[in-house]
Formats: structure tokens, C-alpha cells, sequence
């Protein structure tokens, strides 16, 4: 099956025109058009709706349609924040990084586009503690963009004001999860909150709040730009657009591919990625969407890249990053990487995680080092039961897709490594 | 009438067959009765080997007590001179003999083998006072500990875990 | 009822009000969901993952928005795909809970073996132990062991104090954040927090000093583990040793319903009762850690007589019978008003009874008072009682439409309880506003925060007024309101001077369209206000009474009266000008400045002195009680009074007797004998019965001196006074005697305030929320008496004036006397726990005029009125608003009490070089 093109890339524009990061670069190529006209001739009713036809999903992992989430907002609950989420840091994942740093004006102008789509006067970008250089280098954009009457007061004439502001974190991956990003926007502790209430309804500050990932907010201004009917030209039917996916791992060439929707992992791996890196080390399995999913073997290789096909397939898009190994690696060895993963990244506020990922990890190690118990795989399955589903957020059950990934396709695996002790 | 005299020389010759063996009779109290293993008698309050007192003040043989025996209060043992391994120590232990019944449940409460039930059976008062014994009559001397403490005893000075390293 | 929900649990049907938790849904068919974050009185945060069981709802037909039934008719349920946290669920109608299955089992099982893999294994040394919620539902949900190695257990160092009262043992803890979020929520002392993550993640205090809040006990209460330690019981017992005896504090006048746990004849701790009209589950930490008074060393252990000038011990025949005859004697020669009684206000209502009976029947003196006599002293309070919040008033349950009003006081340090109570109220949707001179705590949740100049309080209450004056229609309405004119008089011409008062009026306005506007009205007043002209106190009533709020449902006065049982001692005429319930007099006593003036001119002989300590309130008053022929001192510690005395009687303290309190909020509550009194004293109603009786006996009144004839009279005279011989055998007979002659205490016995039990079926010792027996009320929750007001069908407003202060050039300041929760009281007699946190001698000066003096912090002032002077160093804080210089009440060698004349005073204040 021969490779499927793109005509164009979405976010990584970058890719198509050199130098896009610069501020007149972007304008020469219809930079902020998008927002002069949304903020200038558009209701944001109908900005809404443009999104909601293009079916938009949100990009940080959920893949909840972008447009839906808006129209959430109460209209009447003021002031309203939109919040977005930089804070990329799902192991694998490094494709926002890109965006920030090559084609961060796109990023501001959705900003500007979706803040007044959605009623915000005032947006955070959360981003990652660990990009000094993306947060140093988006306040100086985000400062250049002022200077030029492109953010901040009365913008175009419209009498409208979006502000922007940069905010770092301090390096937690629950910061990720949209309650937690928030609280520690507010200065607290980095945890989740209860749900409901729901940040569209009481979100920073308590206010009305709409968090989106750095690359949903990418795709806004050429929805604007080339309406709907172009966007779902990308893609399928229910997952239309490209999503930008980092593969990295045992690949030839490893790196951010911008890809359409819908394409088979097959596909992703062996035409676009290069293949396998040795040819003598086949492909063993396949962490399809950061250290959180299910794994994949073989066996899903025809398995088409959407959020509803990796779901069915029990595992999911995320935040598209795949990470492809090879049959050096041991089984046990990468399960206890992530496990030990997420068991640095708990945040203690539930118990089941708080302790499951630890008691998961201290069971893992014993294998990994060769002190392996028998009925330590039924005590594994026993604890990530015990967890998966039991947990405040997500965390918990994502460090749980090891384990069961693991017993699913490894057990004979798993049970060797036990059985070589005794 | 002849078996009236039958049975008259069975018992003699019961008394006969005694006559010349060792007698069981033991000259307490020059020679004292050795009691099994298991005896049940005088409580001691032991220690470890390094001469701290097992007892942690914990009252679970209070508790258990059936008759009401046992007495203790816990005191917070000073870290620069602790009396027991832990936090905490017994400052008053005292059991009324005269109340015990010598079950032994007391032993099977205590979460730290201080409490033991040994051989010593001579309790004899001559006032109900007297029959209260305390900590010091309890306690084994100093030098008469055994056993390590163990690690669930060692908690003072306890630092957190280092942080998980990873390298992913 | 419209808003009530029905949902099914484990097969079994009820119905509950709308928003109602699943978790407390299941309570109410006796089915315990176990739970450890959760916790009623707080909002749910759904950490801990215990209460996890399986929800499902009616599946609803999208198209028609109606259940879909099957063929039965029965509505098809979707159960949810994951379990839900039952203490984060609504209830909703058609719910089905299953809280019994495989699937709940096993991720119940899971957490508490999650929670006990990093739980030590110090049960047998752990305080809590007995009495533990993760015990208790380890036992009940818990695997039978772990399958976790020991040595992987979480460790920290252990235990870290957490300020002087608290000690934290980080292995222990759970990380339910119930003492985080009681802080932030309750007490609003957000002083605790949360430091690192995952398994490191621990509490830390956020304040200096450490664990800064005046409710700190309460965490180690509602600690379901032994996490949180109090210093005060840290292996003092083991909790199944202790016997819990129902008492109430008689550190303030909230009456906060608690037990003194006791092992051995001691008190080992105290533990809150719950009482939901009172103090819900709570305790200050005052009242938790102030009861070593009891037990003191320093406790007078026998009678004292002065012999040879020099305070000996003697028997208590010996000691009464000088007593009884030297009164006769003065008796006899001057009669009863050359006799003066002061009886303090943490008497029980039994000795305050006793007391004035024996002054007015059997001395026939009506000299009697409950206060010191000092400058401090506070007005006499009659409108907390005439216009008290209604009998049957819940402050727990209020909230939407509730308007609290705090005029002139500071809760969190005059009675700490209710601090909490009002935060409760407006955490339930209700208003605060407050209306105070300096700055409180309350202030930050308050809706309207107003700050007057000291002195213009009564000009604030009129500007609060003369709108709902002017709207009160001019028809039957104002007939109805008796002393309507004369309120009008009154305010005829006024105009807020807003510079003078510091609010604007229009401020005003917006508060008095708030109060009208509510649905009901709770006013709290203390020190400042009381301290202000009687004007304030009549105001407040007559806000109440303009806003139709007198004597309505959930709606009065709460006075913050100095002392436990000050409103006992009101009501029951332990005053000069008024006896039992109110009732006029024809003529009037002295009251204690009175009589101290009077022994100083030596018109008073004698004076009996019971739990009341003038010379330590006043140095000064030691020169008139020199002057006297005798003095009595009925007291539990030999006190600056008693040392002068000529007889000491030593009197048993509150846990060693049985008795009642009536509170600030007019609840009459039972106190009971939790140890055996080792000292050779007597509860005061004794002492005074044995005195009376002494006192009328023939051989007392022949043995007295003066003439044939004059004897006859007075015998005459004393037949008439006295009803008969007191025969009180208790306490309880004596209360009988108050319910039947005191009008506003009928109904009140031991046996009502006995009862009812069963709030909520919280009572019965359920080990379910709280665990253990620590809050089971078996000792009743008392009876709350009516106010005046609610009995008359006439309102009447209270004459009211406006009084500007008269500004006295060279003394431009204004000192204040502040009451503080930690003060040098006796009350507070070998706690030294609290030693480090009590109110220190200092002045409280605004940085700004502390500036303008010149003055650092730690340097002396010499404060000035017409009085008198104190010198003080100065402490800066912006607690002291500008121009105002504000000095503790109740602490040593400060000498407030020489300068202060009555309420807020001018001064003038110097650097001293």
C-alpha cells in the first residue's frame, strides 16, 4: 500500500515555510488574518459552530470534539479563562514541543481566535516547567505579537481584549490532567480536583474555564481560515484533521509526523517512520499513545489511527506518541520503566495509586532483579484490579495498562523470568 | 468372713510393695518439685539484649486480663535515656497475685514477649498489700535480656525513603 | 415532601431530601458504607477511595426523556461502568446503590491494604489505638494479611510536634486531609498543608508559630488514625481504660458539651459531646487542654482560718461556725446592708441560687453582685435574656436567609465556639456581617466587614435604625411597638457624622436593608459592645424589634458574657438591682464598686467573697478590703482575695461535683462529679446551706450581742425572712427550688436536661463516622429557656440615646481592653500547655502610630488617662486600627484596670526614654 500524502501540514507549518516563528514571516503567509476577521465579522456563536462542523477533537489525548467543549460554557458566569495546556509531558510525547517552538504564532492566534470564541478575556498557557527555553521563547513572541496590537487591549478595533500569559509549571505529570493544571495554575498542590463540577463550569478561580492541548488550539485558525469542509477533507469521518504523532523507539527514523487521521499503525511504523531500525530485531510490541495506553502487538498493525479504532482495540490515540520495541527488550524491564514512571508522578492524593504504583513497581523489581515469586503475576493482575477503575484520575489506571498489556501478550514471558529463579 | 480376711491382706500387701520403694514425697521446702516447661507461674517482665525493657506500656495485657489483675501506666519514654525500645514504656506495672488466676493470657496479648508466666511458684503473703507486685519485683536484671529489638520497635530516628530515581 | 428522593440500597427503599450523599442515604437504613476522608461536617473530597460501591441509574429513552421500563414495568437500570465514591455521589431518584457484592469487596479490600502498606504496625503504642477508625474497618473490610513486604514500608521520622499541643506521626498517616480541610473549612485557620507527593506526601504547618489555631485538638479527634496525637493525652491511657463522664467547659460562656475522660481518679483527657445546638462536635482548645486546674497541687485542700494574723488550717465546724457568728454579729448590729456578697460566675446555677437566697432571706442583705468591682467589670446584661435568641434556635441548621449581625465583639478570643458556629452559617449560605472597632477573623468571611471609631457606637446603631424607622408604616404597626415615639424622639435630627464614626452612612443603609431583608437575624455582642453604653446593648434589641425579629424563630441576641454561668448568675439575681428572673426590687443593693467604696469608708463590715477575685482584677481593692471586719473567701485557690481573707473555704471544683450552667445562648445544661474529690472541700451550695441554717438556729441568735428587745424584733424580723430550714440534700432539689420560683426556669430538672439523646441517632455510641466513644452524649443536651420576649405579645423598644464622645484634647488615643482566649485566669492553673500561647503584657499599637511615637516593637510606652497609667512594651501589629492602642484583659502586671474608665478610654500615650 503506498504512503499517503498529505497535501499540507495543519500545525507544522513550520515543515512547509521556513522560518513561520518569525513574526512577519507569519504575517506575510495570512498571519492573525484569522483572528482579525473572527474578532472583527464573526460572532463567536458562529466560530463555535464552524468548529463543532469540523469535528474537531481535542488533541491532548481524550479527544473530546473541540466545538462540544465550548458550548459548554455558561454564557452568563463572568469572567471566563481559557486555559491551554502545554504542560506535554506523557512520556514520548514531544510534539507540542515543536509547536511552541516553531510555530508558536499559529498557537497564539488560536489562542486569541478560541478566547473569544469562548468569552475569556485572559489566557494561560501552562507549560511545562521543564521547557525553559518554549516559555522564555513564547513570552518573547507573545511580546512581539503586543507590540503589534495582535494581543492585548481593543484588539483590531473590535473593542475586544484577550491577554496572554505564560505560566511554568514545576514538573508534574499530573499537571497534565486539567483539574490539577489548574490548581497549581491557582498556586496550590498540582492534584485533581472532584469532577463535577466541571472546569467548563467552575474552573480556575472557580470561574468558567475552557483548558485546551497547545495543538487543538493550533488547528483554530486554519479551521477559520479554510473552513470545515477543508478540515474533514483530513482524515475520517469521525476523527477528521492530522494529528502531529512523535514516534520514537526502535524506528529508523524517529521524530514528529504530522499524519491524516485514519491511517493504519502499518502504515505509520514502516512507511512514514522508516521501519524497523534492525532488521533482525522484529517489531515485539507497540506503546501507541504514551506511557498511559495499552500496548499493542503485530497483530493490530492494520489497526487505523483514530480515536475510536485504538478504543475499540482497547488501547487509544493519547497524545500521539508511539513508542515502537523491538524484541531486545525485556517485558519486565519496560513495565517496571513505566510503573516506576508513574509511581514518581503519583500525587498521593488517592490511596489505591499511591500505593498500588508503588507496590506494582516493588513486585516488577523483584522480577526485573531476579527474585521473582511465584504468584507474583496473579498478585500483579490482583493489585492493578484493585486500582483499575478505583483511582480519582486517570493516573492510577494508566499505570495499570502495563501490567495488563504485559500478562496479556507476555505471560509466557513473565512466567519464564519467574520460573529461572527457581 | 474369709473374704473379709482376703481383702485385709490385699491392702497389706499394696503397703508391702510401697514399703521399698523411693517415696514421692518431696521435702519441700529443702527440695523444691521441678515443674514442666509450660508451668504457669510468677510473672517476669523480660528485656532484650541490649537490656531495654520489652514492655511498651501497651496495657493490651490489662485488657486481657480476666480477672482484673494487672495495672499499668504508660509514660513517654525520654529519647536520651529510653526505658523501652519505641516511644513509649511502662511507669507503672503492677499485678495483684491474689487476683491473678494464672491463665496466661497476659502472654498472649503482648505484642512483645515482655510478659512471661516462669516456674516461680512460691507466692505467699502475710498482707494483701504485699500481694501487689510491682515493676521493679517483675523486671529481670539487667543483664538477663535476650533477642534483638525488632525493626518495628526501632522508631525514633527514622528518616523518610529517598525519592524514586528513574531514567527513563 | 417536593424535594425528597427515593432511591434503592442493597434492596432496601428510602427516601431522602434532594442533594443527600449516598453515603449518608445508606446510614439512614442502618447501612454503613465504610468511609475514612469523608466526614459530615465537611465537604466530600472522595480521596481515600474507601466508600467505593457499584451506582446505577434509570437509563433514560433519549428521545421521550423518560425512564425505560421493561416488561414488567420496572424501569431498566444502567449501572455506571466504574464504582462511584458513595460520599462524592447525590442521590438521585430511581438510584440503585449495591454496597455488597464481590466487585465492592475487592476494591474495599484493596484500598485498606493499600492504606495499611505503609500503615507501621504500632497499634499497641498508638493513642488511638481502641478507638480507630482503620482498625475498626480493617476488621471489617480489611484482607486478613498482606500480601506487602514489611520492609517496603513507607518511613518518616516520628513523631514530629506540630506546635506545642500536637504531635504528628507521619507513618501513620492515611492522607485523608480531614485536619487540612477542618482547618481551611471549619476553623478557617488554613495553617496545615501538604508538602511533597505520592507516598512522601505528608502534612506540614504552614503558620509560625507551628499549628497557629485556637481548634487544633479537634484534629487529633477527628484523625482516624493516630496520626495527629494530643500532648495533653499522649500516653496518658489506653482509651478502653477510660471512663467517659459528661460534663460541660466552664472556661466561656458557650457551654460546650464535653467529657472528662478519667482512669484511676484523674482526668486523663477531654473529649467533645456532641451537642448539635451547641457545639456540634467541637472543642476549643482552651476548654480541650484546660482542665489540670482540677487537679491541681495548688488546689486549697482545707479550711482556712486567720489566727494570730497568719492563715491556719482548721475543721470546717470550726471555720463555719466563725463564719455564722461574726455575720450574726455584724447582722445584729447593723443589719444586712452593712454585708456584701460576690459570687462569680463560674458557680453553677445551684451555688448562684443558694447564694442569693442566703443573702436576701437569710442576711437580709441585698448587697450582692457578680463581679469584681474593677474598672473591667461589665455592664449588667439584661436584653441577652429579654431579647435572647428564641428557645429551639439550631445555629448548626441556619443558613440561607440568615443574617448574623457581630456587634462589638470578637468571638475567636471571647468565646471560641461560636466562632465556627457563625463560619458554619455562612458556609451554609447565611451573611455575616461584622461591625467592630479593630479587626477580627471574622472579618474575612464577613459580607460587610465595617470598622467604627471607638465611641461612635451608638451612633452606628442609630444610623442602622432610622431607616427602618422611617419605613415602619404609620398604622397599627407602630402601635403595636411600645416606646415607638420615644425612639423617634430620639433619633429626631440625628445625622451620621461619618467622619467621627468611620463608615459611611450609605454603608449603613445597605446593612439595615440586609437585616430587614433577612429571614432571620442572630446578633452577637461582647466586650466592646457591652463596654459602650447601655444604648448598644438596647439598640441591638431594638434592631431586633424594628426588623420584627424579637422573639421570632431562629432569631435574638447572643451576648458574649465574661465567664461560664454569667447568665445564670443574671437570671438568677446575683445582682443589686434585680432579683431572680428580672424582677424589679424595691430597693436596690450595692453593687461591687459600691460595696468596695463602702468597706473603704467602712460602711460595709463584712464580705463574703465566692469565686470572685477583686484584688487580683484590681490590686488597689486590697486597701478596702483591709478595712473590713471580715472577710470570706469560699474559693478553689488561694487567691490575692483569699490570702487577705479572714476565712478561706475551700470548694470543690467542677469535676469533682455535679451541677448546671445555663449558657450565652440561655441553654441550661448539666455538669456531673467525674472524680473523687481527694481534698477536704465542699461544693459551694453546701458551704452556704450550712451557713444559713448555722445562721438561723437558735443558738447563733442567742449567742449574739445587743439588747433583749432588739434580739425580739430580729427574731420576729428573721422568722418572716426565712421560708425554713434549707434541707437541700442535692444539687438537684435545688434546681427543683429554681424551677419553681425562678419563672424563666420552669420545666428545668435534672431529669429534662437529661434528655432528649438521639440527634440525628448520632448518640448511640455508632462507630461509624467518628469512631470510638469519644463523642457519644449519654448526659443529655440540656434545655434552652425562653426569652422574655417570646412570652409577651407587646415588643417593646428600649429607651435609646445617641452619645457622641466627648474628645479630650491632650489624650487623643484610645485604649481598649481586649479579651483574650489564653489569658492568666485561674482557670488555666497548671496547663502549662498553653503557657507559650497566651496573651502576652503588651501594647498593641498600628505600625503606622507606632511610627509616629517613634516606637520599635519590644520598647516601652507609658499609657495615660485621667486615671491613671500603665507602662507597657509595645508590640506593633495592624490588629490595632489607627489611633487605638489595645491592651489584654486578664493578664498579670499589665494595669488596665487603673487607667480604663469603663469602656474605651482616651489616653495619651508617651515613649518612655
Amino acid at each position: 500500500m503506498p504512503k499517503t500524502e498529505i497535501k499540507e501540514h495543519i500545525v507544522m507549518r513550520n515543515r512547509d515555510i521556513e522560518n513561520i516563528r518569525d513574526l512577519d514571516v507569519y504575517l506575510a503567509n495570512g498571519g492573525y488574518a484569522m483572528a482579525k476577521q473572527a474578532l472583527t465579522s464573526m460572532t463567536p456563536a458562529a466560530i463555535i459552530d464552524e468548529v463543532k462542523k469540523s469535528g474537531l477533537r481535542g488533541r491532548g489525548g481524550a479527544g473530546f470534539p473541540t466545538g462540544v467543549k465550548w458550548s459548554f460554557v455558561p454564557k452568563e458566569l463572568n469572567p471566563k479563562y481559557l486555559v491551554v495546556n502545554a504542560d506535554e509531558s506523557e512520556p514520548g510525547t514531544f510534539n507540542n514541543h515543536e509547536i511552541i517552538d516553531e510555530n508558536p504564532h499559529q498557537l497564539l492566534e488560536g489562542i486569541v481566535i478560541s478566547a473569544f470564541a469562548i468569552g475569556a478575556n485572559v489566557a494561560y498557557i501552562y507549560i511545562r516547567g521543564e521547557f525553559a527555553y518554549g516559555a522564555r521563547f513564547l513570552e518573547q513572541k507573545i511580546a512581539e505579537a503586543r507590540e503589534r496590537g495582535l494581543i492585548g487591549k481593543n484588539l483590531f478595533g473590535s473593542g475586544y481584549d484577550v491577554e496572554i500569559y505564560v505560566h511554568r509549571g514545576a514538573g508534574a505529570y499530573i499537571c497534565g490532567e486539567e483539574t490539577a493544571l489548574l490548581e497549581s495554575l491557582e498556586g496550590k498542590i498540582g492534584q485533581p480536583r472532584l469532577k463535577p463540577p466541571f472546569p467548563a463550569v467552575a474552573g480556575l478561580y472557580a470561574k468558567p474555564t475552557v483548558v485546551n492541548n497547545v495543538e487543538t488550539l493550533t488547528n483554530v485558525p486554519r479551521i477559520i481560515e479554510k473552513g470545515a469542509d477543508w478540515f474533514r477533507s483530513f482524515g475520517t469521518e469521525k476523527s477528521p484533521g492530522t494529528k502531529a504523532v512523535s514516534i520514537s523507539g526502535h524506528v529508523k527514523n524517529p521524530g514528529n509526523y504530522e499524519i491524516p487521521l485514519g491511517i493504519t499503525i502499518r502504515e505509520f511504523i514502516f512507511d512514514w517512520a522508516g521501519g524497523m531500525r534492525d532488521p533482525n530485531l522484529p517489531l515485539k510490541f507497540i506503546i501507541p499513545g504514551g506511557a498511559s495506553s495499552n500496548w499493542l502487538t503485530e497483530e493490530h498493525l492494520d489497526l487505523p489511527m483514530t480515536w475510536d479504532d485504538m478504543a475499540a482495540a482497547g488501547t487509544m490515540l493519547g497524545s500521539g506518541a508511539m513508542v515502537v520495541l523491538d524484541t531486545s527488550v525485556p517485558v519486565v524491564r519496560a513495565a517496571l520503566k513505566v510503573d516506576e514512571f508513574f509511581k514518581h508522578e503519583s500525587c498521593g492524593k488517592c490511596s489505591p495509586c499511591r500505593e498500588g504504583t508503588h507496590f506494582l513497581v516493588k513486585v516488577w523489581e523483584r522480577i526485573d532483579e531476579g527474585h521473582g515469586r511465584v504468584g507474583d503475576i496473579e498478585l500483579l493482575a490482583d493489585v492493578g484490579k484493585q486500582m483499575l477503575g478505583k483511582c480519582f484520575c486517570p493516573l492510577g489506571d494508566s499505570s495499570v495498562s502495563a501490567v495488563n498489556s504485559a500478562i496479556k501478550f507476555f505471560r509466557p514471558e513473565l512466567d519464564a523470568a519467574i520460573d529461572a529463579q527457581h | 468372713m474369709l473374704k473379709g480376711t482376703m481383702a485385709y491382706f490385699k491392702g497389706l500387701k499394696t503397703t508391702a510393695k510401697y514399703l521399698f520403694k523411693k517415696p514421692v514425697t518431696v521435702e519441700y521446702p529443702e527440695v523444691k518439685r521441678p515443674v514442666r516447661e509450660r508451668f504457669r507461674g510468677r510473672h517476669e517482665l523480660k528485656r532484650f539484649a541490649n537490656g531495654l525493657e520489652r514492655c511498651i506500656g501497651c496495657s493490651l495485657c490489662a485488657a486481657a486480663c480476666p480477672a482484673d489483675a494487672i495495672y499499668v501506666v504508660p509514660g513517654q519514654n525520654d529519647p536520651a535515656k529510653p526505658r523501652s525500645a519505641g516511644e513509649r514504656h511502662a511507669a507503672v506495672y503492677e499485678i495483684n497475685m491474689l487476683r491473678c488466676i494464672f491463665c496466661g493470657y497476659c502472654e498472649d496479648a503482648c505484642p512483645t514477649n515482655a510478659i512471661v508466666l516462669e516456674h516461680q511458684y512460691e507466692l505467699a503473703f502475710y498482707d494483701r498489700r504485699a500481694s501487689i507486685y510491682t515493676q521493679d519485683m517483675l523486671l529481670v536484671p539487667v543483664d538477663k535480656g535476650h533477642g534483638e529489638v525488632p525493626p518495628v520497635l526501632q522508631q525514633t530516628g527514622k528518616q523518610l525513603n529517598p525519592p524514586a530515581q528513574i531514567d527513563l | 415532601m417536593p424535594d425528597m428522593v427515593t432511591l434503592t440500597i442493597d434492596g432496601q427503599t428510602v427516601s431522602v431530601p434532594k442533594g443527600t450523599l449516598v453515603v449518608e442515604a445508606a446510614r439512614q437504613v442502618e447501612n454503613l458504607i465504610p468511609v475514612f476522608c469523608y466526614h459530615p461536617k465537611m465537604a466530600p473530597v472522595g480521596m481515600c477511595r474507601m466508600c467505593v460501591v457499584k451506582v446505577g441509574t434509570p437509563k433514560m429513552d433519549p428521545a421521550t426523556r423518560q425512564p425505560v421500563v421493561d416488561a414488567d414495568g420496572k424501569s431498566v437500570i444502567a449501572m455506571m461502568p466504574r464504582l462511584q465514591t458513595a460520599c462524592t455521589t447525590p442521590v438521585s431518584e430511581g438510584m440503585v446503590v449495591v454496597t455488597q457484592d464481590s466487585e465492592v469487596e475487592h476494591a474495599q479490600r484493596g484500598v485498606l491494604e493499600a492504606l495499611l502498606t505503609s500503615h507501621p504496625l504500632d497499634c499497641p503504642v498508638c493513642d488511638k489505638g481502641g478507638e480507630c477508625p482503620l482498625q475498626n474497618l480493617t476488621m471489617g473490610w480489611g484482607p486478613g494479611k498482606t500480601r506487602f513486604d514489611y520492609n517496603d514500608k513507607v518511613h518518616f521520622e516520628k513523631p514530629v510536634p506540630l506546635g506545642d499541643l500536637i504531635y504528628l506521626d507521619r507513618e501513620r498517616c492515611i492522607l485523608c486531609a480531614r485536619c487540612v480541610r477542618f482547618q481551611d473549612e471549619i476553623a478557617g485557620d488554613p495553617v496545615l498543608g501538604f508538602y511533597n507527593r505520592g507516598r512522601a506526601w505528608h502534612i506540614i504547618s504552614q503558620s509560625d508559630p507551628e499549628f497557629d489555631s485556637k481548634f487544633s485538638g479537634n484534629t487529633t479527634d477527628i484523625c482516624p488514625v493516630g496520626a495527629l496525637t494530643s500532648a495533653d493525652f499522649r500516653f496518658k491511657a489506653r482509651v478502653w481504660e477510660l471512663q467517659p463522664i459528661p460534663t460541660v467547659c466552664n472556661h466561656c460562656s458557650v457551654g460546650c458539651n464535653m467529657t472528662f475522660d478519667t482512669r484511676s481518679n484523674d482526668i486523663k483527657r477531654v473529649m467533645p459531646r456532641e451537642n448539635d445546638a451547641v457545639n456540634e462536635i467541637w472543642l476549643c482548645d482552651r476548654g480541650r487542654f484546660g482542665h489540670h486546674f482540677n487537679t491541681s497541687k495548688q488546689r486549697l485542700t482545707t479550711p482556712l482560718v486567720r489566727k494570730a494574723g497568719k492563715l491556719q488550717e482548721a475543721t470546717w465546724e470550726e471555720a463555719l461556725s466563725i463564719v455564722a457568728q461574726q455575720l450574726d454579729g455584724i447582722r445584729s448590729t447593723t443589719g444586712g446592708k452593712a454585708i456584701g456578697g460576690l459570687a462569680g460566675t463560674s458557680l453553677a446555677n445551684e451555688d448562684l441560687y443558694a447564694f442569693q437566697r442566703f443573702f436576701r432571706e437569710t442576711l437580709g442583705s441585698a448587697n450582692i453582685d457578680h463581679r469584681s468591682g474593677s474598672a473591667l467589670d461589665l455592664p449588667l446584661d439584661d436584653a441577652g435574656a429579654q431579647y435572647g435568641i428564641r428557645s429551639g434556635t439550631d445555629l448548626s441548621t441556619l443558613g440561607k436567609g440568615t443574617v448574623v449581625l457581630v456587634f462589638g465583639a470578637d468571638p475567636e478570643e471571647e468565646a471560641p465556639v461560636h466562632l465556627l458556629r457563625i463560619r458554619g452559617i455562612n458556609t451554609r449560605g447565611g451573611s455575616v456581617i461584622t461591625l467592630n472597632g479593630r479587626p477580627t477573623k471574622l472579618d474575612s468571611i464577613a459580607k460587610h466587614a465595617l470598622r467604627y471609631k471607638y465611641g461612635s457606637e451608638s451612633a452606628i446603631l442609630a444610623a442602622l435604625l432610622k431607616p427602618l424607622l422611617d419605613s415602619t408604616p404609620a398604622d397599627g404597626k407602630r402601635a403595636t411597638l411600645r416606646g415607638f415615639n420615644d425612639l423617634v424622639a430620639a433619633l429626631k435630627g440625628f445625622n451620621l457624622d461619618e467622619q467621627a464614626s468611620g463608615i459611611s452612612a450609605d454603608k449603613l443603609n445597605t446593612v439595615a436593608e440586609l437585616i430587614n431583608s433577612a429571614e432571620n437575624l442572630v446578633i452577637f455582642y461582647g466586650r466592646d459592645a457591652l463596654t459602650a453604653g447601655a444604648s448598644v446593648p438596647a439598640g441591638l434589641a431594638n434592631l431586633l424589634v424594628m426588623t420584627r425579629k424579637a422573639g421570632a424563630t431562629n432569631s435574638g441576641l447572643i451576648s458574649l458574657l465574661k465567664g461560664a454561668n454569667a447568665r445564670g448568675a443574671l437570671d438568677l439575681g446575683v445582682r443589686p438591682d434585680r432579683g431572680p428572673n428580672y424582677a424589679a426590687l424595691s430597693n436596690a443593693g450595692l453593687d461591687a464598686k459600691q460595696m468596695l467604696s463602702a468597706a473603704r469608708e467602712g460602711k460595709l463590715k463584712a464580705l463574703y467573697v465566692a469565686g470572685v477575685d477583686p484584688v487580683g482584677d484590681n490590686p488597689a481593692a486590697a486597701e478596702s478590703l483591709k478595712k473590713l471586719g471580715l472577710l470570706v473567701v469560699q474559693e478553689l485557690f488561694l487567691t490575692e482575695t483569699a490570702k487577705l481573707a479572714d476565712v478561706v473555704l475551700p470548694v470543690l471544683s467542677v469535676a469533682e461535683r455535679e451541677g448546671t450552667y445555663t449558657n450565652a445562648e440561655r441553654r441550661v445544661q448539666r455538669f456531673r462529679q467525674a472524680i473523687r474529690p481527694t481534698i477536704n472541700a465542699r461544693p459551694d451550695w453546701q458551704i452556704l446551706q450550712a451557713l444559713a441554717n448555722q445562721l438561723v438556729s437558735e443558738a447563733v441568735l442567742s449567742a449574739a450581742g445587743g439588747d433583749k428587745s432588739r434580739k425580739q424584733t430580729r427574731r420576729e424580723e428573721d422568722k418572716a425572712r426565712v421560708r425554713s430550714e434549707w434541707t437541700y440534700a442535692s444539687p438537684a432539689e435545688i434546681l427543683m427550688d429554681i424551677q419553681a420560683n425562678v419563672a424563666g426556669y420552669k420545666g428545668v430538672s435534672y431529669a429534662s436536661l437529661q434528655g432528649p439523646t438521639g440527634q440525628w441517632g448520632r448518640q448511640a455510641n455508632e462507630n461509624y463516622y467518628f469512631d470510638g466513644t469519644s463523642y457519644q452524649n449519654t448526659g443529655g443536651l440540656g434545655v434552652q429557656l425562653p426569652a422574655a420576649v417570646e412570652t409577651s405579645s407587646i415588643q417593646t423598644l428600649q429607651p435609646f440615646s445617641v452619645s457622641t464622645p466627648a474628645s479630650v484634647a491632650d489624650r487623643p488615643w484610645t485604649l481598649v481592653g481586649a479579651t483574650f482566649l489564653y489569658d492568666d485566669g485561674a482557670l488555666l492553673t497548671d496547663t502549662d500547655l498553653l503557657n507559650n500561647r497566651k496573651a502576652k503584657a503588651v501594647v498593641a499599637l498600628n505600625p503606622v502610630d507606632a511610627d509616629k511615637l517613634g516606637v520599635k516593637n519590644g520598647e516601652r510606652v507609658t499609657v495615660s488617662s485621667g486615671r491613671g497609667s500603665l507602662s507597657l512594651p509595645v508590640h506593633r501589629t495592624k490588629l490595632a486600627p489607627e489611633g487605638v492602642v489595645v491592651v489584654p484583659v486578664g493578664v498579670n502586671n499589665v494595669g488596665l484596670v487603673s487607667v480604663v474608665e469603663g469602656g474605651a478610654t482616651p489616653v495619651a500615650i508617651r515613649r518612655e526614654a
